[in-house]
């Protein structure tokens, strides 16, 4: 591994910010246009990581569906981040409730399969939220409505305020490559980066009393496992319609750095609570609006303030330089961006092993 | 403010029992300086394991002030304990140490995202010769810390200064009671340790003690405690500092029936009987 | 394949830590460890770390999640449940247990201009091993105790089962009452030798097989009325080389999850995507324009877009001469077809010139249109040509003389064009609420695209009327010439129809050659009561139908005039109970019927919880068979990741067995051969073991006792796997290396498979000019069958639906689609699942309707109409047409308070158009087959009311609390 360190070394591409003393940063960027809320990525992700031992409520990876409250409800309005771009305050943040997140419902099958029982198959305790709840729900009005799914993991942020949330250094940013970490051994549950997390995307364990996130499977991306293999984390692997792309910020040939920083077309989800993340979102387009009399309309079905309120206001431009190459496309021209989003070569849209050489 | 016969009469015999045993042992408080602990010398036939034993009333208490560490954490300065008695006994082969302290709220689970469990850390220097820092000793003069959380967490722990805490095989045994808004904790160990790190009791000098407690429905945890100075205790024997007289303990007797009273009228309002 | 990793272990502690890891559940793992540096009783230094970002001391613990990603072994299975899916999956096995599975990614590309395939599999493909290893899995034979549905059992051993099953069959057998046996099972193509199993065996008893593709309304009548074809589709690679797809009411972002990437890529490879929907559907969000017809008025809207371009003159008039009907000409007097019989000196060396029609060409002469039934030996007749050696005219009005007279006489053209007439932009913004201008202009772009496809869903084939909707619908694909190239045609995606490997499949399937067969719609309605439900026109079309043979029906009318009820019933691989429309009728009338009810199932669903004994069959992940789907060109195995669990077996175990003890049984009693009475056959009882191990191909006996035989027996014997023509032939040892692309077609596809290129079908008739297996030869648009002229549908046109429920009662119409949470019942009861949703069976309501109620989000609502009341949670989605009660499908009867479930509020209805038989004497272009041609179980016309139930606050909790 290469020594150099700040975001602004030699290696490092122009306009790339690398957190001091990390080499090079792991991340993603997820199309929503492609994202159909099928969850295949929360299974995978779950039946990796979060089985039994207190995780079965946690969902590294979730979908939710836009607008709505999310998981857990309302995470947006919890605090956490950073007051300033300085990164020198913590915005405070607030444990979310247990029903906020929603609990693992546990089922009575046995009872109505083999003891008798005429009660229906439902949570044994009952059931109130969930981190789904809101499937497909959305906002506005028929025919004008509109939803989309926003699927999320940690942000393996640059200024992780998790990180700088614990008082016990137990979280960490990995030097080869920005993976945040909770140390599992020197966690002493304390919650704090649970609070400082702006995205609630770390999750208390009550049966470890230790708090656990995702990993970036780290194991797999490593090629850990008996078969020694590189394998994007399950998330983006085990998505049917490969919405997601993997890689490294830096890497001025892989996809990230030329859909983040080249075309601009891969934007950050709430870049105002300051913390960088390195998951970037194409943003998502959708069918114009009717009018009264059953025509399509000239007019955009998402309301942008709404886009700019999820993804600032770098989101308009991304939608533009979107529709200029699709509009291209459509003329039978090339398109860099529009080959990048598509699968034709899947060897573009996983590049783990580029700095392995170091 | 109205009181039940029955917390009425548990109040009155607290404080009968602490004017007697003021009055009982004048020769020990007399010989008390401000931060010292005293330490009674527990005999053959008694039992300190439990905090409900009649054998503790023999052993004096000290009463500690706790206020608000300075951790730099959310809500640090908020703490809710103000006080903790702490009583020290020893045997031939066993340190115990008593932790008394009014709670109203007794927090015993961890296992929801926003459940913290009351705790209570008692701070030996691991090098009795020098005092170390207060907040969790420092690099070169560390700490072991004694740890009792109340869902069943039972740590010793070796710091060098905030953050540092790192665990030890646990040699220290607990018990605890809660009782009338009140938590008791007994933390017992060997007065001979063979391990590295360890705090070795001595039988012939003072050895330095301060005190963290916890209010887990408060959002307590970490550095949000309420902690004592630095005090001591009186292992080695003899007036040391300057004498109290008995008059200041019958003060403190009766601000503790106060307490007493107080803490049992803000549970019976916590209970919702008002 | 199940594939050993050797890993150095030299101390053991990675099999330790593995034990561990499985018995306690990893997590509990960190627990243990969590505080664990304590163990270096001799710590020197302290754990102080300065600046956590970059630079961290401890990283050692990182080997707690290294640790748990390991496995020790892994076997390449998929899913054998009622899904097109078809995905490969790599099972991991950790301490001899199912520990996950992730999609095996391996399937090779065959274009690299399309999307790569890989990986196909969705949400409930990756959690299947909650199934394997759950704790309602059914892991011994049992027998019922209480009431059926009650959950009250007796465990008995498997001798038991099998000899109280096996005396039931002998003794139905003895008594000639063969046909009242009936076998229950959907689809081949998820896995052929378990589809096999029981259907093999039912078949050496002389006992009924159910047809499922009619019976679950997810057969589009209107292709074999116009194709001729049961349906054929271009695999979903194919969607990227469109330049336009409309989906039209096809959900295939919840319903083709594996799919779905071709169509959201298009996007960005210049392709327009155009939904319709009624609601703004979870496809409708990642269109480029979406159009919300009024439910059930697809026709109506399809027939205004067909005006658009046949008034505009977009059509493709070369493909219309040729491949249509449109030039024919028709009787004004009858309506029918004018004959080549019916007019003197039309001149055909041909045996039926009845059965061949007439164009007239440019010079106005009457020619013989080429390729009819009158000149085609049979169906498939790749002898002859529709190819065309002279220009016939579209537009012909006019009289010809005839045998009889003369006759006035127009083109099917001529006609159409009256038809489409009615369809102004006016008539369609009433009728349909799609702007004026906009279905115009989408009929415009639809018509000017190079390659244009319609992807066509259930959305449209639910409705009473699904056969006009679809001919509807075909019709723009027609009009523009889009078919049989790539990127074009109509893609049917409504279940899976066919089987890749057809006559391997069909000869193990049904060894005898001598197979009844009987549309289930039929089956189920006429023994659940239906024909003292229906309306009389239709109850007496419906007689018609049984008692000239259309359409059959078993057990069948005895020598004396009666019909005994059906009696024993083996239901595998399905959820007949469950999944059946008017199921009220069907628990009420039909079940008490049956003596013996046998369920064969990995899992307790509702016919299971129905059924008198319940037989353990292996799970998916336990077993040898195949997998194959129309969405793909693959052919992939099921392997064993591990032994069946418990005292479960493989289907193929169970039948096997079961034939086993029946011939033991037989022959213990000395039972005699029964004579068939309807097939040259003798049902032997004392040999039906014997028959059901040996390959009848080869004569070996024996040689099929295990289902791997049966699954290389189906590879061996396909012309897709094994073709005629070459040395090539696809191996069960080589899929399990890696998925192979089939290597040709048999007689059942419409096109060959072309290296690199995606199937598309269709080419045979519209490259290769073969006769359309249709009466004319021809896409056939126009159907001169007597009820098709009774009911005023010669042509597609639109109508209303019929009044099942009064709006003025049941204002609300009620639908229920596919979901994204199940494969039909199957993991609507997985808990994993549930958690994602609310738990329990909801329905999707319009924010308007709700508030009328005085409904919110999460209430217990109750949906009613004349049939049934269900109870269910409310949720508002505001994506909804208002009108419309929206419950997504397949929710388990015991999810229900009063074991009532979805179907219960569909009353049973049938369309005598689908139990024709065209043409009437031989019935070469319509007859029944099953999953071909026969009624559809149809369901969308139903209507409700909703209203709220006091007190309840939704989720109360279940059992257990």
């Amino acid at each position: 591994m290469s020594s150099q360190s700040d975001g602004g070394g030699s290696d490092t591409p122009e306009g790339v910010d690398l957190a001091e003393g990390i080499d090079h940063q792991v991340a993603m960027v997820m199309d929503l246009n492609k994202c159909i809320g099928c969850q295949t990525c929360t299974i995978a992700c779950k039946t990796n990581w979060t089985e039994g031992g207190g995780r079965d409520y946690m969902y590294w990876n979730n979908v939710e569906t836009r607008p709505g409250s999310g998981y857990p409800k309302d995470w947006e309005e919890m605090g956490g981040g950073w007051k300033s771009e300085e990164h020198a305050e913590r915005q405070p943040g607030q444990l979310p409730e247990k029903e906020e997140y929603g609990r693992a419902w546990e089922f009575n099958h046995e009872q109505i399969f083999y003891e008798g029982s005429d009660e229906p198959l439902r949570p044994m305790d009952g059931a109130e939220w969930g981190p789904n709840w809101d499937e497909d729900q959305g906002a506005g009005e028929y025919p004008n409505s509109y939803y989309f799914y926003l699927p999320r993991i940690c942000n393996h942020c640059t200024h992780p305020s998790c990180v700088e949330a614990c008082p016990r250094s137990a979280l960490y940013k990995r030097e080869e490559d920005g993976i945040v970490l909770v140390d599992q051994d020197r966690c002493r549950g304390y919650r704090y980066c649970v609070e400082g997390c702006p995205y609630k995307k770390v999750y208390y364990n009550s049966v470890t009393k230790n708090s656990e996130k995702c990993i970036f499977c780290y194991p797999r991306i490593e090629g850990e496992g008996p078969e020694g293999e590189v394998r994007a984390p399950s998330c983006a692997e085990d998505c049917p319609p490969q919405l997601r792309l993997v890689g490294f910020l830096d890497d001025e040939d892989g996809p990230i750095y030329k859909l983040v920083n080249e075309y601009e077309v891969a934007v950050r989800l709430h870049p105002e609570y300051r913390t960088e993340p390195n998951v970037y979102y194409i943003p998502p387009f959708a069918p114009p609006q009717h009018s009264e009399r059953g025509e399509s309309l000239d007019s955009e079905r998402i309301p942008r303030n709404y886009l700019e309120e999820l993804f600032g206001p770098e989101v308009n431009e991304a939608l533009n330089t979107i529709e200029r190459e699709r509009a291209k496309v459509e003329r039978g021209e090339e398109s860099e961006v529009m080959d990048l989003l598509t699968t034709e070569n899947p060897a573009k849209q996983y590049r783990l092993e580029v700095f392995d050489e170091e | 403010m109205t009181m039940k016969p029955k917390e009425l009469t548990l109040a009155a015999a607290l404080a009968v029992a602490l004017v007697a045993t003021t009055v009982a042992v004048p020769a020990l408080v007399e010989a008390r300086p401000a931060y010292a602990v005293p330490v009674h010398e527990g005999g053959e036939d008694a039992s300190f394991a439990s905090p409900g034993s009649q054998d503790w009333d023999a052993a004096p208490a000290a009463t500690l002030h706790m206020s608000s560490a300075e951790s730099g954490l959310p809500n640090a300065s908020s703490t809710s304990v103000e006080q903790v008695d702490l009583q020290a006994v020893t045997t031939d082969e066993r340190l115990y140490l008593k932790l008394s302290w009014a709670d109203a709220t007794r927090d015993t689970s961890t296992s929801d995202v926003r459940e913290f469990a009351d705790a209570v850390a008692v701070q030996l220097p691991v090098n009795e010769s020098a005092r170390p820092p207060i907040a969790m000793g420092g690099a070169s003069n560390r700490v072991n810390v004694w740890f009792w959380r109340a869902d069943g967490t039972s740590q010793e722990l070796l710091a060098g200064g905030a953050g540092s805490t790192t665990p030890l095989d646990d040699t220290v045994s607990n018990a605890s009671r809660y009782e009338n808004g009140t938590w008791e904790v007994v933390l017992s160990r060997d007065l001979e340790s063979s391990a590295t790190n360890r705090t070795a009791i001595p039988d012939d000098r003072d050895l330095d003690v301060a005190v963290a407690v916890w209010n887990g429905s408060n959002g307590e945890r970490s550095g949000v405690k309420a902690a004592s100075s630095w005090h001591y205790l009186a292992l080695g024997g003899g007036p040391q500092g300057p004498p109290y007289e008995l008059l200041l303990w019958a003060v403190a007797g009766a601000a503790i029936v106060v307490t007493t009273l107080v803490t049992v009228e803000g549970v019976r309002r916590t209970r919702g009987e008002s | 394949m199940s594939e050993h990793n050797t890993h150095d272990e030299s101390d053991g502690i990675d099999a330790a830590r593995r034990d561990f890891l499985k018995g306690l559940g990893a997590a509990t793992a960190v627990g243990v460890t969590g505080f664990g540096l304590g163990q270096q009783s001799e710590m020197q230094s302290l754990e102080i770390v300065d600046d956590p970002i970059g630079s961290y001391p401890y990283r050692d613990w990182e080997d707690l999640y290294r640790e748990e990603w390991d496995w020790d072994s892994k076997a390449r299975s998929t899913h054998s449940v009622n899904c097109t899916g078809s995905c490969s999956w790599q099972v991991y096995v950790r301490n001899g247990q199912v520990w996950r599975e992730e999609q095996a990614g391996d399937y090779p590309r065959f274009d690299e201009s399309l999307p790569d395939p890989n990986p196909r599999g969705c949400q409930k493909g990756a959690c299947y091993s909650d199934y394997v290893n759950a704790d309602q899995r059914i892991l011994h034979p049992l027998k019922r105790v209480g009431e059926r549905g009650e959950g009250q059992w007796q465990r008995i051993s498997w001798d038991e089962a099998l000899t109280e099953i096996a005396e039931e069959v002998i003794d139905t057998v003895r008594a000639e009452e063969y046909d009242a046996i009936s076998g229950f099972t959907p689809i081949p193509a998820m896995s052929p030798v378990s589809f096999a199993s029981g259907s093999r065996l039912v078949n050496l008893l002389g006992g009924v097989s159910h047809s499922f593709y009619d019976w679950y309304s997810d057969l589009p009548p209107g292709q074999p009325i116009t194709w001729g074809t049961q349906t054929d589709n271009a695999e979903s690679a194919d969607w990227y080389n469109s330049d336009y797809i409309i989906a039209w009411g096809s959900n295939i972002n919840v319903t083709r999850i594996p799919d779905a990437k071709y169509f959201l890529e298009a996007a960005y490879n210049g392709t327009k995507r155009v939904g319709i929907f009624t609601d703004y559907s979870q496809t409708a969000i990642h269109t480029d324009e979406w159009i919300s017809p009024e439910p059930g008025t697809d026709t109506a809207l399809a027939l205004g877009m067909a005006r658009v371009i046949v008034d505009e003159g977009l059509y493709d008039e070369a493909h219309l001469k040729e491949q249509t009907d449109m030039p024919l000409l028709v009787r004004e007097d009858t309506g029918k077809f004018l004959r080549v019989s019916d007019v003197p000196g039309l001149s055909t060396s041909a045996d039926r010139p009845d059965q061949m029609f007439v164009m007239q060409d440019q010079q106005g002469s009457l020619r013989v249109a080429p390729g009819s039934l009158g000149e085609r030996d049979g169906q498939y007749d790749p002898s002859e040509s529709i190819s065309l050696d002279f220009d016939p005219q579209l537009s012909v009005e006019g009289t010809v003389q005839t045998t009889d007279g003369s006759a006035q006489v127009r083109t099917v053209w001529n006609n159409l064009n009256d038809e489409l007439a009615n369809y102004t932009p006016e008539y369609i913004y009433e009728e349909t609420g799609v702007g004026e201008q906009t279905h115009q202009e989408i009929a415009r772009e639809f018509a000017e695209a190079e390659k244009a496809k319609i992807i066509h869903g259930k959305g449209v084939n639910d409705w009473y009327h699904n056969d006009l909707g679809n001919r509807a619908i075909q019709l723009l694909v027609t009009l523009t010439g889009n078919l049989g190239e790539q990127g074009t045609g109509l893609d049917h995606y409504v279940g899976q129809e066919k089987i890749w490997t057809f006559k391997g499949w069909k000869s193990l399937s049904f060894p005898t050659g001598s197979v009844r067969g009987v549309p289930t719609t039929l089956w189920t309605y006429f023994h659940a009561g239906i024909l003292d439900n229906t309306d009389p026109d239709t109850a007496a079309k419906i007689r018609e139908s049984i008692e000239k043979g259309w359409m059959p029906l078993y057990p069948s009318e005895r020598d004396d005039g009666t019909r005994p009820d059906p009696s024993v019933l083996f239901v595998w691989r399905g959820n007949y109970f469950n999944q059946a429309k008017g199921n009220v009728a069907l628990e009420e009338e039909l079940w008490p019927k049956l003596d013996l009810v046998v369920d064969i199932n990995f899992r307790m669903d509702s016919t299971a919880m129905n059924a008198d004994i319940v037989l353990p069959a292996a799970s998916h992940y336990e077993k040898h068979d195949l997998s194959m789907t129309d969405m793909h060109t693959y052919v992939h195995p099921f392997t064993p990741a591990v032994d069946p669990l418990g005292e479960s077996k493989t289907d193929w175990a169970i039948f096997r067995e079961l034939a086993a003890k029946i011939q033991e049984l037989a022959t213990e009693r000395e039972i005699e051969p029964v004579p068939d009475r309807k097939f040259d056959r003798e049902i032997d009882l004392t040999s039906v073991y014997d028959d059901y191990v040996r390959d009848w191909q080869t004569g070996e006996d024996g040689a099929l006792a295990e289902d791997k035989a049966a699954a290389e027996y189906i590879l061996e014997h396909s012309e897709e796997s094994n073709p005629s023509d070459t040395d090539e032939q696809l191996t069960f040892d080589e899929i399990d290396e890696e998925p192979k692309r089939l290597l040709a077609t048999g007689d059942h596809w419409t096109s060959d498979i072309e290296d690199g290129e995606a199937y598309t079908p269709w080419k045979r008739y519209v490259h290769d000019k073969e006769p359309w297996p249709t009466f004319t030869g021809r896409q056939q648009y126009y159907i001169d069958h007597d009820w098709f002229l009774e009911l005023d549908e010669a042509l597609p046109t639109h109508k209303q639906a019929p009044v099942l429920q009064e709006k003025s009662e049941y204002p609300l119409g009620y639908n229920t689609p596919h979901g994204r949470w199940s494969i039909h019942s199957t993991w609507r009861d997985n808990t994993k699942m549930l958690r994602l949703q609310r738990g329990e069976p909801i329905v999707y309501l319009n924010p308007e309707d709700a508030a009328k109620r005085g409904i919110e989000d999460g209430d217990t609502v109750k949906v009613y109409n004349d049939l049934a009341e269900v109870e269910v949670q409310a949720k508002i989605y505001p994506s909804s047409e208002p009108g419309t009660v929206r419950h997504f499908f397949a929710w388990e009867r015991f999810q229900y308070p009063d074991r009532q479930n979805f179907n219960s509020l569909v009353p049973m209805y049938m369309k005598p158009t689908q139990l024709v038989q065209y043409p009437e004497d031989t019935g070469e272009h319509l007859h029944f087959f099953p999953n071909y041609w026969g009624p559809t179980g149809v369901n969308s016309d139903v209507r409700v009311e909703v209203e709220k139930v006091d007190g309840g606050g939704g989720n109360q909790g279940g059992d257990g609390q």
